[in-house]
């Protein structure tokens, strides 16, 4: 049985609920009566909790919807947002800003995220210069520009660690574990435009993402410009996963895995996969950050860390109870 | 009138030449059989024809107008394509939902598909006999049943030319007659121009007018079916270097075959 429209319903529901019940969870649990009555309270819950919460479900839901223009772009059950290497990209950034000691704010807002940023459209620009300098190029050029790129800038991430200090290289592989510790609302207002134009970009093109998985000879047969939907794709992902991995840092699973869930319930139409993908991605991301937070209080865990011990058993559950679909 | 012509078409790739020449036209309303030897250049010339591939030299136009020009968009309202069998994906999608998705090139970016849409799909399951099939998921179709939803596709597609390579190869002979009572339906009922890449010789003449041979990509035999059957065991020996025969089942039906089988 697949879900339809009508299947989207609980979904949004369940991130409504996530959305609004889960900041009063925490080290403390924090009451509606104390959010209204108590100063200190308030500001933890307003400036902490909240934003972190929010910022969890947008990263959560573009990440979601990055991989599932990745898996259907390349035709690749594996592939996911850093794929094409935006993610060594942006995390070499990171870790570039961190080695120069420019790590700081820059007009409120952290250097490192922009470093990071940068190193993540640098990425996919070189994928797509590369790429495009192949003649009669398949979506394998790009896949396999991207593969090069990522090893590429994994090298100097891995060089940069090297040459680094005791101090900065633990910043350099805290940064690399992800995580949304953020204060205030500054980091979720700088990535919103980013998974806003994305998301926009990838809804107008649903169906031709659908067409690359009939293949490219039938897709361009029934109208689709393969070259040029692949790139706008492509590219509406990147910007959405620039903008996540700056704020977020490169959190894993959640991209790849998301996307096959959601599969085995709404069957391989876009038009459905991608919503339903974005509400479990964000509602996925803000439980297991939920967890993180709570589990080991007052430390907290990584939150890629919790995504991946969780989600894997998760998925080969849902895997084996239902038809895969990919 | 509406037509796809060829100009001196020539198709090279890495300094091999796969198609000469090639100047024939085909308008609407015909139906067109390819045939020649593996490798002589039919499906390079149907992709050729939809522009999937570019000309070397020559030209393809659609209607008077250069293929090379058109917009991919615009090609697929006047051709729909269905390649080849072999190593071909299997997508995830229901065939309901397979065949849907040919309406693209009358989709606007973004929008639902319309009454409109629905209503063609469900005629062309109607057409090629899917309709039992639609809710089934396209990688569980047996080989014929999921050349019928491929062919349920591109009538969805609601073209005028419809370009085929070889429908029938790898399946049993109740589908392979289904597909021949889809090309007579499609071309009686929409005055659709069919052209076909086929190894069956027999399928081949029974459901088609006119005959185009190719012989390492130049023209053997253009013309119709009736000038090509005058002389037909001579044409196909040409082409495939192999001795034909040939019985008269009754006045106007002809069994053609190899001399190794032949009785």
């Amino acid at each position: 049985m697949r879900a339809g429209v009508a299947g989207l319903f609980p979904l949004f529901i369940c991130s409504v609920a996530a959305v609004a019940f889960l900041p009063f969870a925490g080290m403390e649990m924090i009451s509606v009566s104390q959010v209204s009555g108590d100063e200190f309270q308030r500001s933890i819950f307003f400036t902490l909790r909240l934003p972190r919460v929010i910022t969890a479900f947008t990263a959560g839901g573009g990440l979601a919807v990055c991989g599932l223009i990745f898996q259907g772009v390349f035709r690749n059950p594996l592939a996911d947002p850093f794929t094409l290497g935006i993610a060594s990209g942006a995390s070499c950034g990171a870790a570039l800003t961190i080695l120069t000691g420019l790590s700081g704010t820059l007009s409120g807002f952290p250097t490192v995220a922009l470093g990071a940023l940068c190193g993540a459209f640098l990425s996919f620009l070189l994928v797509i210069i590369f790429s495009g300098a192949v003649r009669g190029g398949t979506s394998y050029t790009v896949l396999l520009a991207g593969i090069a790129v990522s090893f590429f800038f994994s090298s100097l991430l891995m060089l940069s660690q090297y040459l680094s200090s005791m101090r900065d290289s633990f910043q350099i592989v805290r940064w690399l574990m992800g995580g949304v510790e953020v204060f205030g609302y500054g980091p979720l207002i700088s990535m919103l435009p980013f998974v806003t134009i994305g998301i926009c970009l990838a809804i107008v093109n649903t169906s031709a993402l659908d067409h690359f998985l009939t293949g490219e000879d039938i897709a361009q047969s029934r109208g689709v410009r393969i070259g040029f939907s692949r790139n706008l794709l492509l590219g509406a992902a990147s910007i959405m996963v620039g903008g996540i991995v700056s704020v977020c840092g490169p959190i894993g699973f959640v991209g790849m895995m998301v996307p096959h869930f959601c599969r085995s319930f709404f069957g391989a139409a876009h038009m459905l996969l991608l919503p339903a993908s974005f509400l479990a991605g964000g509602i996925f991301l803000t439980l297991c950050d939920t967890f993180a937070r709570v589990v080991i209080a007052p430390a907290e865990v990584p939150v890629g860390v919790i995504c991946a011990l969780l989600g894997g058993p998760f998925l080969i559950y849902v895997l084996r109870r239902r038809s895969k679909l990919f | 009138m509406q037509a796809i012509t060829t100009k001196e078409l020539t198709f090279s790739y890495q300094g091999k030449t796969i198609l000469e020449n090639i100047s024939f036209s085909v308008k609407r309303g015909e139906t067109w059989a390819v045939i020649g030897r593996n490798g002589a250049g039919k499906s390079t010339l149907l992709k050729c024809l939809c522009g999937l591939l570019k000309p070397s030299s020559g030209n393809v136009f659609i209607d008077g107008n250069s293929v090379s020009k058109l917009k991919t968009r615009d090609i697929a309202k006047s051709t729909a394509y269905v390649p080849q069998g072999s190593g071909r994906l299997a997508p995830p999608f229901t065939v309901r939902e397979y065949v849907l998705m040919a309406r693209f090139p009358y989709r606007i970016f973004g929008s639902l598909p319309d009454e409109n849409d629905k209503k063609r799909v469900d005629e062309a399951l109607i057409l090629t006999g899917t309709g039992h099939l639609s809710e089934r998921i396209m990688g569980t179709l047996s080989a014929g049943e999921f050349q019928a939803a491929l062919l349920a596709g591109a009538v969805a597609q609601d073209t005028p030319f419809l370009l085929l390579d070889e429908p029938t190869t790898y399946l049993d002979p109740c589908h392979q007659e289904n597909v021949r009572l889809v090309i007579e339906r499609i071309h009686a009922c929409r005055h659709t121009a069919v052209i076909t890449v086929t190894h069956d010789i027999n399928f081949a003449l029974s459901c088609h007018n006119n005959v185009l041979s190719l012989i390492d990509g130049k023209t053997g035999f253009c013309g119709s079916k009736e000038s090509f059957c005058d002389h037909a065991a001579e044409h196909l020996s040409k082409v495939f270097s192999v001795k034909f025969g040939s019985a008269a089942l009754s006045e106007d039906k002809i069994l053609y075959f190899t001399r190794g089988v032949g009785l």
